[in-house]
């Protein structure tokens, strides 16, 4: 089997999208567990 | 496996209807979330959180799923794939807490729906959530509005996974 041409890499854009998926996720986690939840629901 | 032409107009044809569907839902959810936030008029708000509670599991719930399944059906049906193209996979990454989220909170929506049907909500009422309310539909239709845009856009990049499968298949059909 041929060798497999090298990977071109992750796209910029790609890790542009994570970064900002990451803050989102800190943010919401941060407010649940600060207990600004929707009315203190709890989950289930 | 790659469909038929004609499976694949079908699939797509209710990819789009379905995706469009619960991008319009939520946007009707989040006007029935600020006029239910800022209307002085009890009636139009008791109203509103109950139009929520039904928008809520018999569009956006139903809709969403679908766009799912039917995303699904069309990245596996098509030399797209699952995770050979980041686009997909951003999308799927991006798409599936916005589907995850209204059905963790779709009971707060209804506990709102069902308080306005049976009272007449003053503004101080359960303030937090109606504002919280507003929050997350805005940010669902952010994300759709996102994920609308990558699959019109479909920006380069295979995945580490694609790029293999790619080459393996163009090998494969050399030999």
């Amino acid at each position: 089997m041929p060798e497999l041409p090298p990977y071109p890499g992750t796209p910029r854009w790609v890790y542009v999208f994570g970064l900002i998926a990451v803050a989102v996720v800190v943010v919401f986690l941060l407010r649940h567990l600060t207990g600004g939840g929707m009315g203190n629901h709890v989950h289930g | 496996m790659t469909m038929t032409p004609g499976l694949h107009k079908f699939a797509l044809t209710a990819h789009v209807i379905t995706s469009v569907g619960w991008f319009g839902a939520v946007a009707g959810f989040l006007v029935l979330a600020v006029a239910g936030l800022m209307h002085a008029d009890p009636q139009v708000v008791r109203a509103c959180y109950i139009a929520m509670g039904l928008t809520g599991w018999f569009a956006i719930v139903p809709l969403s799923l679908a766009s799912l399944l039917t995303g699904i059906v069309m990245s596996l049906g098509t030399t797209w794939g699952l995770f050979r193209h980041y686009w997909v996979a951003v999308k799927i990454v991006m798409t599936l807490p916005a589907i995850a989220l209204p059905l963790l909170h779709m009971q707060p929506i209804s506990r709102m729906a069902g308080a306005a049907a049976q009272t007449t909500l003053s503004p101080a009422d359960l303030s937090a959530l109606r504002v919280q309310l507003v929050a997350y539909a805005g940010a669902a239709l952010l994300v759709l509005l996102v994920a609308t845009a990558l699959s019109t856009s479909k920006p380069r990049g295979w995945t580490p996974y694609g790029w293999r499968k790619q080459h393996e298949q163009r090998t494969a059909s050399q030999l």
